[in-house]
């Protein structure tokens, strides 16, 4: 018999109680949580604005100044004071929920897991005082689990990322043009009423590019939420086994990566949501004045390099 | 056939319609919370403090503009005294000088009357003196030659005699 095993790693969320017909799983709850927090944050970050910021208006006003500089880095100050509110918002949540996972007691506290108790056909309980002991330790329910380690969250928040991507690019760009990148048959058409048998296979290219456009937007909902979720699941299954390998002494080199990990994961989801924004925000007509710039610019640069040769 | 596999794949996940609705709800709220309330506030904080620090900076140019300035006016009118300074020293100088002169010609022309008046009256006084000396030499002939000739030449006409012999010898003396 060992002293304790290892906490059951499972993918899918439990189920702490109903509310209702809603069934709260602890990654909703840690979603609670989260919320909490922030307005806990933010209540005191904007309880007395002071003109000379300090304590946690310094913190808030520190982070909502990088978000702000980062997003109109990228959109410039028109288009990123608009998009500012959703990006800030996934990034700001998303480190929230992925910092709670290296709190004591996420994934660690919980309730013992009497049914799989008695699936196993065992009567006793692992328990030593309020401590999980013996075989049976790794029966346990955790009140809290990172809520990013989620799917549903991490597939909620994606599909708003893409939706607004959308509803941005319509807005705009104009439905016409905006469809038209995915839907792409005015080439094909042109070409085909001159009979131009090779701006008619340029443009069924056109075509399949709009068609492969539509995949990649639908693959972005999978590929954020995924990447999301595939890295702070591994972290936390990486704390907890390292945590029962080689206990409190790896928390030292294994938490401080979390929190790195949990800050990049934030970054990433934002600043991709930014750039998809970004790339539904502009148009084809803008990427052909910047190609037919670049062009002309390459051939000043080629007649200056002539003339000197000559 | 493909959609049944993937909501299989996702079900394994743990993805399912009420609790994927359940995150989409709460997420929203976050969303909500800080669009409407946690961004805005900070950002008004920081867009006041810009306000104040663009005015400040701006107040500061304007005030070094007006230094500037003041210092410029400044310079100006030092020059511009001292430009009057210097032609009220040479005005002055000039008055003084001017002035002077004046002194030294009514100097000179007082002088030049003094020794005129002084001259007169020296030729004035030597007038009388050889007048005086002239009676006192008359007074003398005609004593001595009253003496001389034990008459008395009191009689006009010898007078007359004796003042017409000492200004004819006054005359050749000449």
């Amino acid at each position: 018999m060992g002293l304790w095993k290892l906490l059951e790693i499972k993918i899918q969320p439990d189920v702490i109680f109903y509310l209702g017909p809603i069934p709260v799983t602890n990654t909703l709850l840690c979603t609670w949580l989260s919320i909490l927090a922030l307005a806990v944050f933010f209540f005191f970050a904007t309880r007395r604005r002071a003109l000379i910021p300090s304590g946690i208006q310094n913190v808030a006003e520190y982070l909502i100044e990088f978000l702000l500089g980062l997003v109109e880095g990228v959109s410039g100050k028109e288009k990123g004071r608009k998009f500012f509110p959703l990006v800030a918002t996934f990034f700001i949540f998303i480190l929230v929920s992925n910092l709670l996972d290296v709190i004591p007691g996420v994934d660690t506290i919980g309730t013992i897991n009497h049914d799989a108790i008695k699936a196993a056909h065992v009567t006793s309980q692992p328990l030593w005082g309020f401590l999980l002991f013996g075989d049976l330790s790794d029966k346990l329910i955790p009140w809290i689990r990172p809520a990013t380690s989620d799917l549903n969250l991490n597939f909620a928040m994606a599909l708003i990322a893409v939706i607004t991507c959308q509803v941005f690019g319509f807005y705009t760009l104009g439905p016409l043009e905006h469809l038209g990148k995915y839907i792409n048959l005015k080439t094909f058409f042109q070409s085909a009423r001159r009979l131009n048998f090779g701006g008619m296979f340029q443009g069924l290219i056109e075509f399949f590019v709009g068609v492969i456009d539509i995949i990649s937007e639908l693959s972005r909902i999978l590929s954020l939420a995924f990447r999301l979720f595939g890295n702070i699941f591994a972290g936390s299954a990486v704390l907890a086994v390292f945590a029962f390998i080689l206990p409190f002494v790896s928390d030292v080199v294994f938490i401080p990566l979390e929190l790195f990990v949990a800050f990049v994961q934030a970054l990433v989801f934002g600043l991709l949501t930014l750039v998809y924004l970004e790339m539904a925000t502009t148009g084809h007509a803008h990427t052909d004045e910047s190609e037919q710039e670049a062009h002309a610019e390459f051939e000043r640069n080629e007649e200056k390099a002539t003339a000197t040769a000559h | 056939m493909h959609i049944l596999i993937l909501a299989d794949l996702l079900g394994g996940f743990g993805v399912n319609l009420i609790a994927f609705l359940s995150q989409l709800v709460s997420f929203g709220i976050v969303f909500l919370l800080l669009w409407r309330w946690g961004l805005p506030a900070i950002l008004s904080t920081m867009e006041k403090r810009q306000a104040v620090i663009r005015e400040g900076v701006e107040n500061a140019e304007k005030a070094k503009r007006d230094l500037e300035e003041a210092t410029r006016r400044a310079d100006e009118l030092m020059l511009e005294a001292r430009r009057q300074a210097q032609d009220t020293i040479a005005q002055a100088a000039k008055a003084a000088e001017g002035e002077a002169n004046r002194i030294r010609e009514d100097a000179h022309a007082q002088a030049e009357q003094i020794s005129k008046q002084q001259v007169a009256r020296i030729q004035q006084e030597a007038a009388r003196a050889y007048a005086d000396l002239n009676r006192l030499v008359v007074n003398l002939s005609i004593n001595a030659a009253s003496k001389v000739i034990s008459k008395s030449v009191d009689s006009s006409d010898n007078r007359r005699l004796v003042e017409e012999f000492v200004s004819t010898s006054q005359t050749k003396e000449q």
